[in-house]
């Protein structure tokens, strides 16, 4: 099992599926969040023409195609609970969806039929053409389940089908097992009987603003940005969060009250810096090899405090550098809404309470 | 209590009564009239499968009578609270039956999520049951549909032709105020009645007490609607969790306490139009966002009209598409609510463009928590 970057490191992702994705065939109602991936790699990799026949979407679904379906479902078994877990589908799906649901009704997840996109595990699968290294035709699919997104790329003929790239998972990091000899028999091609761990698919973009409401904004008493330290700002999530170095209670309250904090460590970035380097890469990566997902937040307190010579100040140096983190996790796999990061900034120093040029991460867990 | 059983029993009479003689009116005007329109099976099978088989040996008439008498059923069951399609999971077991098929179907069109058990397991195991019997007033079937600890039961007369309750819904199991339960009986007028008129009695009843709500539906001749022009059951059962969602949301006061809760996020979420129950990813993450850092006691306040005094269907939609979006993340009911119009904007009724829907989410304070 190895572990993907940032996701959107172009080289990277390049290096994902070694394919581009030249036509994509897709359901009506199919859309996978994470489909930017192989916007990307058809980007970068310049690929261009047609892939192979790809069934029609509501054309039955035969063998191979079967095979497909079961290797994701085999793989979503393992990180949402079957017997605790409820999908949301459109009402009137094609039939490749509906084979697939009929493969996660049989392992036991509850199937709730919607009529738009309700649902906080709501199901999108998309299959489309792609072209490996070779040139050769392949077959992708594509499933997004809430957060969780798996994609795949497979060499599909008319009696048999095989993995052709390793299972690339986003928006968790729970460990899977592949059964690729078992499914695909023994032609199946041990190098990508693996997993890749990427970060979810950006949806910042699209995202709304969540303001904080503070007394001192209700009362029209807050001090002119301009004049004195800014008190509150957006976070990586574009959820506006207040400098911690002018307030004893963060922006996220409720879940603090919830966790506790059972690890902690700081981060440091060199002077006027937001760059994270191989050794802050490294220690993060080894941090989360603790991290549950069933039961584990991540904190950040991104922290400037001093004199700063950059124009954006110690406000988006604090925060940038807890973005940065964040950015991070995320590449590693941590889901989106399982990390909470803030900041604390200030020309002066924070003296014990804060790093001066670092971010506190912090591991939260849920008392069991 | 008497004259109430009595003038009971004389409406079921009545309803039997009307059902035979009408059926024969109808079956007449069948033959004179040629083919009615008839109904695909699949429309009746679950869609997660089901078996087709049996319905073998029903007729295209009988098995819209088996629909109507799911829809009636199950439309009732989305209004219990115990039962909310937003956050209930119900346990089924593959159905034999044409009943079963229906109730299936039923429930899934209802906006259930079902959960294949191959025995009873679970808190939410769904059964059901049909029995044939001959009453003083003469030939009823008895459908009956159990949800865990819920039960809803109702006696109707089935001919060839029609359906009709013949008795009141009876509800154990659920602290539901009988009251508050909207049957639509009204979809049975659509087989329409005799030339003379007719009436059935429609109310629900609770565990134990006497009728709490009971009315009288009458059915005319003219009542009939080509077959064609009916009350889907989708339709039904769509209206009944709507208004279900719409009464929870709304029950609460949105003016919460300034000295028991202060506000602490806000956001607005753009969704592409007035028609849309579509949210979009960022919307959505919003929610889950807001959703996770909740603390026991927090309300959101949800408002989706501010060009509209009183009321207005569409932005009551997307209001409560958006509470649905919260329920789906295991909040409550109780802390989720629905804000009632204010006029802060105008927007022309053709306007098709992006429309806001504001989200507060207010914390008790920490001196006025119990």
């Amino acid at each position: 099992m190895s572990t993907r970057r940032w996701a959107n490191d172009p080289e990277r992702n390049a290096r994902r599926h070694s394919t581009c994705a030249p036509r994509r065939v897709r359901s009506p109602r199919a859309r996978v969040a994470g489909s930017w991936l192989a916007v990307a790699a058809l980007a970068l990799g310049g690929c261009a023409g047609s892939g192979p026949g790809i069934p029609d979407a509501d054309a039955p679904v035969d063998v191979v195609q079967g095979t497909m379906l079961d290797d994701l479902a085999a793989a979503l078994v393992q990180l949402r609970a079957p017997r605790t877990t409820t999908v949301q589908i459109a009402r009137e799906s094609d039939a490749l969806t509906d084979a697939f649901v009929e493969r996660l009704a049989a392992a036991g997840y509850g199937v709730q039929r919607v009529d738009a996109d309700q649902g906080a595990h709501h199901v999108t699968l998309e299959r489309s053409a792609a072209i490996g290294e070779k040139g050769e035709a392949l077959t992708r699919m594509e499933l997004a389940v809430g957060v969780v997104e798996l994609s795949r790329d497979y060499r599909v003929s008319r009696d048999a089908v095989r993995p052709a790239t390793a299972l690339v998972v986003g928006g968790t990091r729970s460990p899977l097992a592949l059964d690729d000899a078992a499914r695909f028999g023994p032609g199946a091609d041990a190098s990508v009987a693996r997993v890749d761990y990427i970060g979810s698919a950006a949806v910042l973009d699209s995202m709304p603003l969540i303001s904080l409401i503070t007394d001192d904004v209700v009362a029209g008493v807050v001090r002119d940005v301009s004049a004195g330290p800014s008190l509150a700002a957006v976070n990586s999530g574009r959820v506006e969060v207040k400098n911690l170095f002018y307030s004893d209670e963060g922006a996220f309250g409720g879940l603090r009250d919830t966790f506790e904090p059972t690890e902690r460590m700081v981060v440091i970035f060199p002077n006027d810096s937001m760059r994270l380097g191989q050794d802050g890469k490294q220690l993060i990566e080894q941090f989360v090899q603790d991290f549950r997902e069933d039961s584990d937040m991540i904190g950040l307190v991104g922290c400037s405090n001093g004199p700063t010579a950059l124009d954006i100040g110690n406000e988006g140096l604090a925060l940038g550098r807890s973005r940065r983190v964040a950015e991070e996790l995320l590449s590693l796999g941590i889901a989106r809404d399982r990390v909470i990061d803030e900041g604390c900034w200030s020309p002066v120093n924070a003296r014990d309470r804060f790093p001066s040029r670092g971010v506190v991460v912090e591991l939260l867990r849920r008392p069991s | 209590m008497t004259a109430l059983v009595a003038s009971w029993s004389l409406l079921v009479r009545r309803v039997i009564a009307l059902v035979r003689a009408g059926g024969v009116v109808i079956m007449a005007g069948g033959v004179l009239g040629g083919c009615a329109a008839t109904s695909d099976p699949a429309e009746w099978l679950p869609r997660g499968g089901g078996d087709p088989a049996a319905f073998d040996a029903l007729s295209d008439v009988q098995r819209d009578q088996l629909a109507l008498v799911a829809t009636n059923l199950v439309s009732a069951l989305v209004q219990l609270p115990e039962t909310s399609p937003a956050n209930v999971t119900l346990q089924v077991s593959r159905a034999n039956s044409a009943f079963g098929n229906t109730i299936l179907r039923a429930l899934e069109d209802a906006g259930y999520g079902l959960q294949r058990v191959d025995a009873d397991q679970g808190s939410h195991y769904v059964a059901y049951r049909q029995r044939f019997a001959e009453t003083e007033a003469g030939p009823v079937t008895d459908y009956e549909l159990l949800v865990g600890e819920v039960r809803l039961q109702r006696e109707y007369v089935l001919d060839e032709t029609r359906v009709f309750p013949s008795s009141l819904l009876t509800l154990e199991g659920s602290s539901a105020v009988p009251a508050e339960i909207v049957l639509d009986d009204a979809v049975f007028r659509e087989q329409g009645g005799e030339a003379m008129g007719s009436a059935f009695i429609s109310g629900v009843r609770s565990e134990g007490g006497g009728p709490a709500s009971v009315r009288e539906v009458a059915v005319n001749d003219f009542d009939e609607q080509p077959a064609n022009r009916r009350t889907a059951p989708a339709e039904i059962l769509e209206s009944a969790r709507r208004r279900r969602a719409l009464s929870d949301a709304e029950r609460g006061d949105a003016a919460l306490d300034p000295t028991a809760y202060e506000r602490t996020r806000r956001t607005v979420l753009i969704l592409d139009d007035a028609a849309t129950r579509t949210l979009g990813a960022g919307n959505k993450q919003a929610v889950r966002l807001l959703a996770r850092d909740t603390r026991e006691g927090d309300v959101f306040i949800v408002t989706a009209c501010t060009d509209a005094d009183g009321r207005d269907e569409a932005s009551r939609g997307r209001g409560a598409r958006v509470v649905e979006e919260f329920l789906g993340h295991g909040l409550t009911a109780e802390a989720v609510r629905l804000a009632p119009c204010i006029r802060a904007s105008f927007r022309h009724a053709s306007d098709d463009s992006p429309v806001p829907v504001e989200i507060v989410q207010y914390r008790r304070r920490l001196a006025v928590q119990p």
